[in-house]
């Protein structure tokens, strides 16, 4: 049969197009390999950067949470619990025994309360107290020394308790070993 | 095989189509690969050098940034809400259900918001000065950025963290009023002392550097265990975490919950009721917009560079000019923004070639380097990340003259390079050269220079003191001893022998003199002088130069003395006449009627219009001679005291020079005849020459 010049040319077209999907998809197997490569996961992975795309939906979805969480605070009917003397209700909680006692108390934003550690072991009962500060949404108390070896060695049990004009509540007990 | 011509077509279209779409997705900005909750450390939230930067980002970043998030405001709050409004039957738009809960539009995006701030001073926390005014939420976050070094990104995160504010298209005025949540507890209201957007993040700012500077006060420490709660809510629990650095320390400070299993397992979502998502939203966040919270290992920052003439560091040195083999000491200081500390011992830190890696230095050779491409090591022994490090060494030039860029960066040997900030130092090497350039010029009597000589007059044989300074306008020091000392030469030609040379002390026969000064600098001043001694009458153009002996002529600047030598001449002008009747020369006497033997005391005075200085002594004494004809013998000679038979007289002065006066006296004695005489006199050298005869005479009447 007589091959005429449309058909030819289609060919050609098809090869050539053929090349090009050569081509392209070798480029673009490169690409994914390289932007999929596993160097060093901790340092490498994401280089600093400033991303400049818009808000994602979790984050949109995000900040409307927060106007929820706004709402609620501003409603607020329920009173904070309060201690029999008419003061809030709060619990200190400890972070820290090795060296010095660091506790804080949430849910109370002021200065000059006082802290006191209350270390009891068997008939012995020794305390010690400092300063709470403020600390962005929380009091923090001082840090309570107890390195320099007024606990004598033993088992120990540590109650954190807070008092101010306006809070007052302690923490549950916690041991605390002494060498 | 041939396929059917619309079928080819369309297979053509689809296969380029899904190509150019998958090539377009590749594109897209996209992380190697999703952020997971098990990536995240509760040790470890974000390194010092990341969260401490200050200058993590500049206001135009910042602002591209605010306006990237929200590109458009809703500031009308015309959007709808997903609260329905039963009453209406359908959703409350923003504006109203804003208004139901005490916020009605408009509303105010991060990115156009603006606030009149004070000026806070710097203290011991803040390091900056805030200077206050009116100022863009994005100006806010960068000058309190670099006034309290906390990156800009961290703070970004933070007002996201706290209040969402970033991403906000309709924020409230009490987001802004507790920004990051400063001052407000967790079940009570927020203290008012610290109310409004500059306060709220500067405070945040400030207390993350209180947490570093009073680290013994708060909860948190690094390298310390503490237990971290879950949840406000004691009863939901905790665990002690290792704090293992002091930003992660500060962060648990701030907010002093850690999230739990649910919260890590839904990153992008929520819990259960005892999660808290402050700190993860954080790294999650950081992560998400600015990439990884964590240093690299090893890096650093450009903090100074320097160059000197020597280790002293006391005098800077211009790169732009060195000579072939001259010596500078250059150094630069770094900062440490990796996790790891230095060490100059320990797998040390040194600075090392670069363009291209190791490349073997031009400026090595002499520099008493570690290698040709290992100028230094870390001077201090240790430098902590966040420190400052000092680098230091000698750079030779080499003898080619030309342009380099000499390129270098740091490395921990053995271990790893660190990257490359690009440190360079241009150095131009350029040749010795000797030039320079006429100052001033003279010529003396003497060598105290303080009678001027115009060299238009000498005399065969007369000696002249002449001179010049020359400005040093090389970039080599002029010495007048060593290896190529400074001289003037003759020249055109060089080398020329000068007539002027003989009698004259020169070093040579075409080598006036040495430079006087022992060493000029380039832009001082040399002198050269020397004595000429007129040998030859003539007109001479004595021509000279400068050369550094045993090196190079300098540049020949047309240097010359105009000199005329003429013969000796001997000549006079007649100043003035006289007769008296005694040397006193008090009373004048006629000389119109003289007795027989009578006295009378004659004199003249000449001036000395030659070129040699008369004397009255000595080989050529001036003298008067009788004239016309000369050596005629004269009848007042007699009983007249001459010092000679046709010599009236010497010179009275022992000197006349060239312009000056002589003066002449002597007796002369009537003769016993009377008559009318005409007694002519002259000027000589004796036994050198007759000056000109002016035709002087003294006409004398002696009667009975």
């Amino acid at each position: 049969m007589k091959i005429r010049n449309k058909k030819t040319t289609s060919r050609k077209k098809l090869a050539i197009a053929g090349a090009l999907v050569i081509l392209v998809a070798g480029g673009s197997v490169a690409v994914w390999e390289l932007s999929n490569r596993d160097s060093d996961p901790a340092s490498t992975e994401r280089k600093p950067t400033i991303n400049y795309g818009p808000a994602t939906d979790t984050e949109k979805k995000e900040a409307d949470a927060n106007k929820d969480r706004i709402v609620k605070e501003q409603e607020q009917n329920n009173p904070s619990p309060e201690t029999p003397s008419g003061k809030k209700a709060v619990t200190p909680t400890i972070t820290s025994t090795t060296g010095s006692i660091k506790a804080y108390v949430s849910g109370i934003f002021e200065e000059g309360g006082t802290c006191t550690a209350t270390f009891s072991k068997g008939d012995s009962k020794l305390s010690r107290t400092s300063v709470g500060f403020q600390n962005v949404s929380y009091t923090q108390c001082a840090p309570i020394d107890i390195s320099d070896g007024f606990l004598s060695p033993g088992t120990w049990s540590l109650v954190v308790s807070y008092s101010s004009a306006t809070a007052e509540g302690s923490s549950g007990a916690q041991s605390v070993e002494v060498n | 095989m041939l396929l059917p011509r619309h079928i080819a077509r369309t297979a053509l279209l689809l296969i380029i189509g899904s190509l150019f779409f998958s090539s377009i997705s590749m594109l897209l900005p996209q992380q190697a690969s999703a952020l997971s909750g098990s990536e995240f450390r509760a040790g470890r939230i974000i390194d010092d050098p990341v969260f401490f930067d200050g200058n993590a980002m500049n206001v135009t970043e910042v602002q591209m940034f605010l306006n990237a998030k929200v590109p458009e405001c809703d500031t009308n709050g015309t959007q709808f809400t997903t609260r329905w409004n039963g009453g209406a039957g359908r959703y409350y738009t923003r504006a109203e259900w804003g208004a139901l809960n005490g916020n009605p539009a408009p509303y105010t995006c991060l990115k156009d918001y603006s606030e009149n701030t004070p000026t806070r001073a710097a203290d011991a926390y803040c390091s900056g000065t805030f200077f206050g005014g009116v100022k863009s939420a994005a100006r806010i976050i960068d000058d309190v950025s670099r006034a309290c070094s906390v990156s800009q990104k961290a703070l970004i995160v933070l007002l996201q963290k706290e209040q969402s504010l970033i991403t906000d298209d309709w924020p409230w005025a009490i987001q802004y009023r507790s920004a990051t949540g400063y001052g407000c507890p967790d079940t009570a209201a927020c203290d008012e002392a610290y109310y409004g957007f500059f306060n709220q993040v500067y405070n945040a700012a400030r207390q993350f550097q209180r947490y570093i500077h009073q680290a013994n006060l708060f909860n948190f420490r690094s390298g310390q265990t503490a237990y971290v709660q879950f949840n406000p809510n004691a009863g939901c629990g905790g665990s002690n975490v290792f704090i293992e650095n002091p930003a992660t320390a500060a962060l648990y400070n701030y907010t002093p919950y850690q999230p739990n299993a649910p919260a890590l397992d839904n990153l992008y979502g929520t819990g259960d009721g005892c999660s808290a998502y402050g700190n993860r939203n954080f790294w999650r966040m950081f992560n998400d917009w600015f990439g990884t919270t964590q240093a690299p290992n090893w890096s650093w920052q450009w903090n100074s560079q320097y160059a000197f003439t020597n280790q002293n560091k006391t005098t800077p040195k211009d790169l732009n000019n060195l000579r072939p083999g001259e010596q500078v000491y250059v150094g630069f200081t770094a900062r440490n923004t990796g996790n790891m500390t230095w060490s100059n011992s320990s797998n040390p830190i040194r600075v090392g070639t670069l363009a291209p890696m190791e490349r073997a230095s031009w400026f090595a050779q002499g520099s008493n380097w570690l290698s040709p491409s290992r100028p230094a090591t870390l001077r201090e022994a240790s430098v902590a990340p966040g420190a400052v490090g000092t680098f230091e060494f000698w750079l030779t030039a080499p003898n080619i003259s030309g342009t380099y860029n000499e390129r270098f960066g740091l490395l921990s040997e053995g271990r790893t390079w660190l990257n490359d900030i690009g440190l360079s130092y241009g150095i131009r090497v350029v040749p010795d050269t000797f030039s320079w350039q006429w100052n001033s010029q003279y010529a003396y009597t003497d060598q105290n220079k303080t009678t001027a000589k115009n060299l238009q007059t000498m005399r065969v044989g007369e000696k002249a003191y002449v001179g010049f300074t020359a400005r040093n306008t090389g970039n080599m020091t002029w010495t007048n001893n060593g290896a190529n000392p400074m001289r003037v030469g003759t020249v055109n030609p060089l080398e020329r022998t000068s007539s002027f040379a003989s009698g004259s002390s020169w070093l040579g026969n075409s080598r006036p003199a040495a430079m006087k000064e022992t060493s000029v600098a380039p832009g001082a001043v040399g002198t050269f002088e020397f004595w000429i001694t007129a040998n030859n009458t003539g007109s001479f153009n004595e021509r000279f130069g400068l050369v550094a002996e045993g090196r190079t002529w300098l540049n020949d600047v047309g240097l010359s003395y105009g000199i005329v030598v003429s013969p000796d001449t001997y000549s006079w002008q007649w100043q003035s006449q006289y007769a008296y009747t005694n040397q006193n020369k008090t009373t004048p006497r006629n000389l119109n009627n003289l007795s027989p033997g009578e006295q009378v005391y004659v004199g003249f005075t000449a001036r000395n219009t030659g070129n040699v200085t008369w004397t009255n002594n000595g080989a050529n004494p001036l003298r008067v001679g009788t004239a016309d004809p000369r050596e005629r013998n004269s009848v007042f000679g007699l009983g007249s005291n001459w010092i000679g038979v046709t010599r009236p007289a010497a010179m009275k002065e022992t000197s006349v020079a060239p312009g000056a006066v002589g003066t002449f006296e002597f007796w002369l004695t009537a003769p016993n005849t009377p008559g009318t005489y005409n007694e002519r006199f002259s000027l000589l050298a004796e036994g050198r020459t007759w000056l000109n005869d002016l035709g002087l005479s003294y006409g004398i009447r002696v009667g009975n």
